[in-house]
């Protein structure tokens, strides 16, 4: 069982997340925006971090960009609406390490999820 | 007559001068050299004298010393001294003898040799002879005898001799000084000679050549004044003789001359007054060529029609007078006219031409010859008339105008009409240039009007670089010299220069266009320039740009593709979770709690993007002007009244209808003014969460109808009003995240109200509630005037009614009468507003479906003292239920349907009494 921080502005793209996840058997922690994401990051440890590019308070890249050296170690995986390169090249250089553009399927996350674990 | 040269002449002068001079000069010379000679020779001779004489006196000193020094002391030294002073003696005399002397020296001399002999010979070898003896006395008295005393007077004798040389010698170099003195004087006497001889031959030279010459300018004055001359000169045999008998003949054959021209002159003065008429008759000729090729010259420079006119008509009536004439052009009327009376004129102009046109269109002339009329008797009374007229043609033979004259009492003259006729052709070429000068004029003027016109700014642009034409817009926009001042006000000058000079160059074949910016006042401008080569028989004459103002477009495309990106995120959440839970259902075994959760929330986010797509397709049809609007008199009350009672299954909020507005008639379209209040009363029951009161008022304010709509809920933050109204602006805040929305509803209110010629605002504090303004201009003025005044003075009656047709009928009647009406749905939210403000009466419907039970609402009001004396009329589709009328007292029970104004009477009655229920009554009171 692994810990994973989903963060999220759509509550119901969350409970999607989480759901999928749980059933993994991980245990799952939810982040409802940037700034939420951050604070729960710094309390406690994660191993894996499922993270929304457009959220409020702070976007997914400026959360990547804020993270401890310690916290860098852990993969990231970002969900982007926008697939542009731009904004991907932006958030590979600030630590993403996979992607997932919406919409997803629960699917190729559960995959992608059991790959990086 | 031998002539002589003048230059042959001085020179043998000058010549035998300078020889003259030479001769005396060499003459003059010869002698003071000789002089000089002489006396240097006279000095050396007595110089040489005066050394001999010298050098004996000095030796016969020597003499004397020597030989007495050996008397006294017997020294052979001294003896021989003496003896080679006899010899030097002699030597002496030998040199005295041989020079000139004079007779008193030569006498000396003779003395001297003998005494030296003597000496010699005897007194020396006597005294020698005495010193051998050592005869001491006898040398003394030796010594004293003759021979010392002859030796002394000998002594004195050189002396004198020598001195009388001496004084000779200085007599000599006196008179030799005296002799160089006069010398000198002689050789300056000599020079001034000279100089004056040189000045009197240059003299009578000038005068030779002076005289004559001042001579001939003065015969030459007296020539030029015509007198006549005699040159004295002219005797010489020199080149001044010639010259002076030439001028002499030169005066003499001029003089000849002149009496001959005198004679000649006689006869041409004859000729030229013979001549003077031929010239004055040519002269006539010419200024009449010179008036018609200047009338030529106007003809074929001049493009303007009427100056054209004037010179033709001008230059006919000089050269051809006529009593009476005029020009027409058929075109256009235009005249000109001589002699003739404005009625003449006039009716000419309204005459059919059409037998003027055809008569000259056959014929070159015609002419009438007529008795005099009316008109013309004021001229000339019974004279005979001749009309004269004659056509202006093209090449084609179409009539550009007519020429006409008149001539009382006289013909015109075959001659005259073929002059006449011949200058009308020249006239109709004329003509023809102006017509078609002012053709190209006018269609020109009109292509730049076209040009000007056009939004667009357009050059040509020749191949130097240099603007050739360009229209109004092209010129506002370069406001200068083209390109450096469009290059200094763009943005990137570099691209745009480099695209310009890529377009002008030769080489570049086909079209192409570039966009450039620039600043104007604090907005970006956006100009696309087009440019293509302009070619004309395929030689390329330049090339043109067109440069159109692509701000608004270009602010249209970024608005576009921001638009397509938000619209794209927007659906691509409700996509995910619908896509996302339904793939969990399909591939996984799930609880049915589960299941049903899922479905829910697919359901709940189809609903979600049903909506999105919906709001979005609305605004976008209302945004692109295709939204039709079904304008109509809309009561506005009546439409609140509908859409709140859309909303009564609300159960968390207290929603109300306050209507205050007399009348409330708009035109609009009722099913989007519907939407618009839709949407705010959806937003104030979303955004205000905690629940609370939605209250929506109605109210008219000068020409205005002002609706608006508060909550009590989460308000909004002072930086996001201003974007509130715009597409996809929604507050992300996390205590709203959760609120459902497509960020379109305002964006749709707003673009609503607009389009009804209205306003939409809105007034908030976060964290207690906001409220949203509509204005709509009213259907009547003076409805808000009534409304106003019967608000102010009118009392409150609630209505508690869940029928929202029966509730308005109420509420139409109450007004009427001047009741302010508020509107309930619910038993608890009428109850607790009555005991805030007690109206005046309350009209309760008993069935209020989800509202609750009027009677529970009556009965509570009857507990509480604040509200039980408060009217209560019972609106109801029941019969009275007496048990329950009696139970509360009610003071009317009114049974539906019944008719409106039973109610207002019913209100009327009671309104402000002391807490009575009205039942309505099954029949009108009688």
């Amino acid at each position: 069982m692994k810990r994973i921080l989903v963060a999220d502005d759509e509550e119901i793209l969350r409970m999607l997340i989480t759901d999928t996840l749980e059933d993994l058997g991980h245990d799952i922690t939810e982040a409802e925006d940037g700034a939420d994401a951050l604070r729960k990051l710094g309390e406690a440890p994660f191993d894996l971090l499922v993270v929304d590019y457009m959220m409020p308070e702070k976007t997914g890249l400026e959360v990547l960009q804020q993270l401890t050296d310690e916290q860098r170690n852990m993969p990231v995986i970002m969900l982007t609406a926008k697939a542009q390169e731009q904004d991907r090249e932006r958030a590979l250089a600030a630590g993403a390490d996979y992607f997932m553009a919406k919409p997803f399927s629960p699917e190729e996350l559960e995959a992608l999820v059991e790959d990086i674990l | 007559m031998k002539n002589r040269s003048i230059r042959a002449s001085y020179i043998r002068k000058s010549a035998l001068f300078i020889a003259a001079v030479l001769v005396v000069t060499a003459a003059v010379t010869g002698y003071l050299m000789y002089d000089q000679n002489q006396s240097e020779e006279a000095q050396k001779q007595l110089s040489e004298r005066y050394e001999a004489v010298d050098a004996v006196s000095e030796r016969l000193n020597e003499l004397f010393f020597h030989s007495r020094s050996y008397y006294a002391y017997q020294n052979e030294d001294d003896l021989r001294s003496a003896q080679l002073d006899l010899r030097a003696l002699s030597v002496g005399l030998d040199r005295m003898e041989e020079l000139e002397l004079s007779e008193e020296e030569r006498r000396f001399a003779l003395e001297l040799r003998s005494f030296l002999i003597d000496y010699e010979t005897d007194i020396l070898p006597t005294a020698a002879a005495l010193v051998a003896a050592d005869d001491y006395e006898g040398l003394r008295s030796f010594g004293q005898e003759g021979s010392v005393a002859q030796i002394n007077g000998l002594f004195d004798q050189a002396s004198e001799l020598r001195n009388t040389v001496f004084a000779d010698l200085q007599q000599e170099y006196e008179s030799a000084l005296d002799e160089s003195t006069t010398n000198l004087l002689l050789s300056f006497a000599f020079g001034m000679l000279v100089f004056f001889a040189i000045l009197f031959m240059s003299q009578r030279l000038l005068r030779q050549l002076i005289v004559p010459v001042e001579e001939l300018t003065e015969a030459s004055d007296k020539l030029a004044e015509g007198e006549t001359i005699d040159i004295e000169a002219a005797s010489r045999h020199d080149e001044l003789g010639v010259l002076g008998r030439s001028f002499m003949n030169m005066a003499s054959s001029l003089q000849q001359n002149e009496e001959e021209m005198q004679a000649q002159n006689e006869e041409l003065k004859a000729q030229q007054d013979s001549l003077q008429d031929l010239l004055e008759e040519a002269d006539k000729e010419k200024r009449k060529v010179d008036r018609f090729s200047l009338l030529n010259e106007t003809m074929s420079t001049r493009l303007d029609r009427q100056e054209l006119l004037d010179a033709v008509f001008a230059y006919v009536n000089e050269l051809y007078p006529s009593d009476r004439s005029m020009f027409c052009m058929m075109d256009t009327l235009d005249f000109r006219a001589a002699n003739m009376t404005g009625t003449m004129i006039e009716s000419w102009q309204q005459a059919d031409k059409t037998m003027w046109v055809q008569r000259l269109t056959d014929d070159k002339r015609v002419i009438i010859t007529r008795p005099a009329e009316e008109s013309d008797k004021g001229i000339a009374p019974a004279a005979e008339i001749t009309d004269y007229y004659t056509a202006v043609k093209d090449a084609e033979g179409h009539i550009y105008a007519i020429f006409a004259a008149t001539n009382i009492g006289s013909r015109f003259s075959e001659e005259e009409m073929e002059e006449i006729e011949a200058l009308m052709s020249h006239v109709g070429i004329g003509l023809q240039r102006v017509l078609i000068h002012e053709e190209i004029a006018k269609s020109r003027k009109l292509s730049q009007k076209i040009l000007d016109t056009v939004n667009e700014g357009i050059q040509l642009i020749g191949h130097d670089g240099t603007c050739l034409q360009e229209n109004r817009a092209a010129a506002e926009l370069i406001q200068g010299e083209w390109p450096e001042s469009l290059l200094q006000i763009v943005d990137e000058p570099e691209e745009l220069e480099k695209f310009i000079e890529g377009m002008i160059s030769q080489e570049s074949a086909g079209s192409a266009s570039h966009e450039f910016t620039m600043q104007h006042g604090e907005s970006s401008v956006v100009y696309s320039v087009y440019s293509t080569p302009v070619f004309d028989e395929n030689q390329r004459i330049g090339t043109i740009f067109v440069y159109r103002d692509r701000t608004r477009e270009s602010e249209l495309d970024r608005m576009k593709s921001e638009l397509v990106s938000t619209v794209s995120h927007e659906l691509r959440t409700p996509l995910s979770s619908v896509l996302g839970f339904t793939e969990l259902l399909l591939k996984k075994e799930l609880k049915p709690e589960r299941q049903k959760k899922y479905i829910t929330t697919i359901h709940k986010e189809a609903k979600r993007l049903t909506n999105l797509i919906n709001d979005f397709l609305d605004l976008q049809r209302m945004e692109s002007g295709s939204q039709p609007y079904r304008m109509e008199n809309v009561q506005l009350d009546q439409l609140v009244l509908e859409t709140i009672y859309q909303f009564r299954h609300v159960a968390t909020h207290e929603l109300l209808f306050e209507d205050t507005a007399g009348g409330a008639a708009v035109q609009a379209d009722g099913e989007r003014m519907q939407q618009v209040l839709t949407n705010l009363i959806s937003n104030a029951v979303k955004f205000s969460p905690a629940g609370g009161k939605v209250k929506v008022t109605l109210a008219a304010k000068d020409d205005t109808l002002q609706l608006s709509v508060s909550d009590e809920g989460l308000g909004i933050p002072e930086s996001e009003k201003a974007r509130l109204f715009q597409k996809f602006q929604r507050i992300d805040q996390s205590d709203r995240r959760n609120i459902g929305g497509t960020g379109l509803g305002l964006a749709i209110c707003r673009e609503i109200v607009e389009k009804h010629g209205g306003r939409i605002s809105v007034e908030s504090e976060e964290g207690k509630g906001s409220v949203f303004n509509v204005e709509l201009p009213l259907r009547e003025s003076g409805q808000a005037v009534d409304g106003r005044e019967q608000a102010a003075n009118g009392e409150t009656v609630f209505i508690v009614e869940d029928d929202a047709s029966l509730a308005l009928l109420l509420s139409e009647e109450l007004k009427t009468n001047g009741y302010r009406v508020v509107h309930y749905m619910h038993v608890d939210s009428a109850l607790s507003a009555m005991k805030e403000n007690p109206p005046s009466a309350a009209v309760i419907d008993l069935m209020l479906g989800e509202g609750g039970n009027g009677w529970d609402l009556v009965q509570r009001m009857k507990q509480d003292p604040a509200t039980k004396d408060i009217p209560i009329v019972i609106s109801s589709a029941l019969d009275e239920a007496e048990e329950k009328t009696e139970e509360f007292g009610i003071t009317r029970y009114l049974t539906k349907p019944y008719p409106p104004e039973r109610l207002s009477r019913a209100v009327m009655e009671h309104a402000g009494g002391n807490g009575d229920i009205l039942f309505p009554e099954q029949n009108p009171p009688s």
